[in-house]
């Protein structure tokens, strides 16, 4: 037994190579190769549409047919591991005719682990996500936020080392969040290892361990948020609000920006924010508005946060 | 002008879904054009088709026409020592859908103005087509028939004459006794010919004699080889369906993917809905039983017969429920397999009275088979044949397949 486990720390949890799907002759993920270690937050991230939710329904085996490429469970095909992985789909999968105790039964028998450790694992789950309620209810009896929770914890019922969560922050309120991601630090700190897709970037910098990004279903970006803002060359954010921005004076300002890789990141009537790579670049640009003739407020100049970096990318 | 606009807006939503879920449209214009069409057909059947076995032992031209004028009927004569067993083994083994016997003496009775009797062998256990050949024999041979009565009446109307011509002659020499001794004499047997005259042979000088090849009381018996094999379809199709669908979108299929194979999945819903077609099985059969039928009940034939029809049954139901979108495309898909399936059954219209085509089809289909397996099982407690095995593998792989791609 020893032997085993000590074979199975060898390999990493997650590996995947080469991984591509197609859809009705539309390329939707093409080479994809990571790998997740014990004990790490990875986070998925991308524009809606790039592939992310597909990614890990394949990782999932939800979609196991047509997609090309290899997936490893610890060494092991997934197929052989199945049992390792814990998928929390987007959607409520749960049935809503039964009891939330019949659910957690259920699931824990199609997970591979009996009735009664089920139901001692949920309690546990349960009781770390705050979910006290009465098993006798039915899931539509209970909040959205609640059923949200409870989809995860049907999920990891049998306790797997791979954690697969597709959009987990979905419907809940801020303090719900804070209770999930403290939820999945403690899982981390027990070894899990957690995949997450998830459209609430800036919370997910606080999180995570290393971000992946998907743009046009291949991985363009894989390390941390320093590391993508020194790929992405932003190190600053500058904000700026004009009395008056006619088209030509635009046009300037964006042909300056081509020419020494200043990138507006978004604009709003008089409104610009440009992302900045080293700080003498904003007295270059304050140069270039004055000439202008342009009348403007400051608003801020700070460090990018990670949806602000995602502009970019 | 509010209330309009809402009332067009409403109508407009309905109708640009029915467009759009082209899957809908599809089964709102097939299904009663299916039904319709073989209703039609079942009720207006054109051509007949039916193969009948004669015995003949009279041998002469007379009941050579009787067969030959049997009017949309393929008359197969067999030259067989034991013609009529032999009839009767084909008619079971489904080669022959009736039998004729025609015995020995039947021109001679004609001619002797007595009444000619036709055996007709037909199956008793096929429900609809035995009620159809009662009238349809009787209605086939009503050319014959005719011609028969029309040779009595030259026949009568020549009697007639002769014993008028006697009479007259009685009148004419009643001098010459010996002579009119003789021709009373003639006149006496033509009048008792015409007093033993049977007055039934007049409307009915052939009388045919309906035989079932199996035992008379089988046919209400007969009742569970289709009322079982069509309930089996009709609710088990939609309720596997309707359940993949409910898994569907309850994310549950999503759940048994990440967790363990289809496989297991596949299996348990194979074995819950055959369990409900073994209960629905013995219910039907308790109900005729209590009501005076009797069947052979050998165990392992009735366990491959619940296996075949819950199997086949329920991997349909999941392929319907696979490929439909949501429960009422479900619903109606099932009902476009069942519906038609139970029209061509045999039940309510002999399946002998459809046209060729549809007699094909409705043999290539599953309900068919099961109503065949049924009688097997049930009426003559033979066990069935294991090659539904082969199409429950193909119905399994496809299942499993379109779980894995859906």
């Amino acid at each position: 037994m020893k032997f085993f486990k000590t074979l199975i720390k060898k390999y990493k949890p997650l590996t995947t190579s080469n991984v591509g799907f197609s859809y009705s002759n539309q390329e939707i993920l093409h080479d994809i190769s990571i790998s997740i270690k014990p004990g790490e937050i990875v986070s998925i991230i991308g524009k809606s549409g790039c592939g992310k939710s597909t990614f890990l329904k394949i990782i999932a085996g939800i979609i196991s047919t047509s997609h090309q490429g290899k997936i490893k469970i610890f060494g092991k095909s997934k197929i052989l591991n199945k049992n390792k992985i814990g998928f929390a789909p987007q959607e409520i999968a749960m049935i809503p005719d039964l009891s939330i105790l019949d659910n957690i039964k259920i699931f824990s028998l199609n997970s591979g682990i009996t009735e009664s450790k089920g139901i001692k694992n949920a309690k546990k789950l349960m009781e770390m996500l705050k979910l006290e309620e009465d098993l006798s209810k039915l899931p539509s009896q209970l909040s959205g936020g609640q059923q949200v929770r409870l989809n995860i914890i049907l999920s990891i019922l049998h306790s797997p080392e791979i954690i697969i969560l597709d959009e987990p922050f979905n419907g809940l309120d801020f303090l719900n969040r804070r209770l999930l991601w403290h939820f999945l630090e403690t899982l981390r700190k027990q070894g899990k290892s957690i995949v997450l897709t998830s459209h609430l970037l800036t919370e997910t910098q606080e999180h995570v361990s290393r971000l992946i990004i998907i743009k046009k279903g291949k991985v363009f970006f894989s390390g941390n948020l320093e590391k993508l803002k020194t790929k992405l060359k932003i190190n600053y954010i500058y904000e700026i609000r004009f009395a008056h921005l006619s088209k030509s004076n635009l046009d300037e300002i964006k042909k300056y920006c081509t020419y020494k890789d200043v990138k507006i990141l978004d604009r709003y009537e008089k409104y610009l924010m440009f992302g900045i790579n080293i700080e003498r670049q904003k007295s270059y640009l304050i140069k270039l508005l004055q000439k202008l003739n342009l009348n403007f407020n400051e608003i801020s100049f700070r460090e990018p946060n990670l949806d602000e970096t995602f502009l970019k990318a | 002008m509010k209330p309009i606009l809402k009332t067009y807006a409403y109508l407009k939503k309905d109708t640009l879904l029915l467009v759009q879920r082209k899957k809908y449209l599809y089964l709102f214009i097939l299904l009663p054009l299916i039904i319709a069409t073989l209703f039609l057909f079942a009720l207006n059947p054109k051509e007949y088709n039916i193969n009948v076995g004669i015995c003949d032992f009279d041998q002469t031209e007379t009941s050579q026409n009787a067969f030959n004028n049997l009017n949309g009927f393929n008359p197969i004569v067999l030259e067989d020592l034991n013609c009529v067993e032999e009839m009767q083994q084909q008619i079971k083994q489904g080669k022959l859908d009736i039998g004729l016997e025609i015995g020995e003496g039947f021109s001679q009775n004609l001619q002797d103005l007595k009444q000619s009797k036709l055996i007709v062998y037909y199956d008793n256990t096929d429900i609809a087509f035995s009620n159809l050949i009662s009238w349809k024999i009787d209605q086939s041979l009503q050319p014959f028939k005719r011609q028969v009565i029309d040779n009595l009446n030259q026949e009568l109307n020549s009697k007639v004459k002769s014993i008028r011509n006697g009479v007259d002659l009685a009148i004419e020499f009643t001098n010459f006794s010996s002579t009119l001794q003789n021709k009373i004499q003639e006149t006496d047997n033509d009048l008792k010919s015409l007093e033993e005259m049977n007055t039934e042979f007049l409307t009915n000088p052939i009388w045919t004699d309906k035989r079932p090849v199996y035992q008379e009381d089988l046919k209400k018996d007969a009742g569970i080889i289709y009322i079982f094999p069509i309930l089996a379809i009709f609710i088990i199709l939609m309720l596997a369906s309707t359940s993949i669908i409910y898994d569907k979108n309850t994310g549950f299929i999503t759940r048994v993917k990440a967790s363990s194979s289809p496989i297991l999945y596949i299996l348990a819903k194979l074995i819950f809905f055959t369990s409900l077609v073994a209960i629905q099985f013995l219910i039907v059969l308790i109900l005729f039983m209590i009501n005076g039928a009797k069947y052979a009940l050998p165990p392992i034939a009735i366990l491959q017969l619940i296996l075949f029809v819950g199997i086949i049954n329920t991997a349909l139901g999941l392929i319907i429920g696979l490929i439909a979108n949501n429960e009422g495309i479900a619903v109606l898909f099932s009902l476009m397999i069942s519906f038609p399936l139970m029209l061509i059954s045999g039940i309510f219209f002999p399946i002998q009275a459809l046209p060729k085509i549809i007699q094909w089809i409705s043999t290539i289909l599953p309900l068919h088979y099961q109503i065949n397996a049924t009688k097997q099982a049930l009426l003559f407690g033979q066990q069935i044949s294991n090659s539904w095995v082969y199409l429950a593998i193909i119905l399994f792989i496809t299942t499993y397949y379109l779980i894995r791609k859906n």
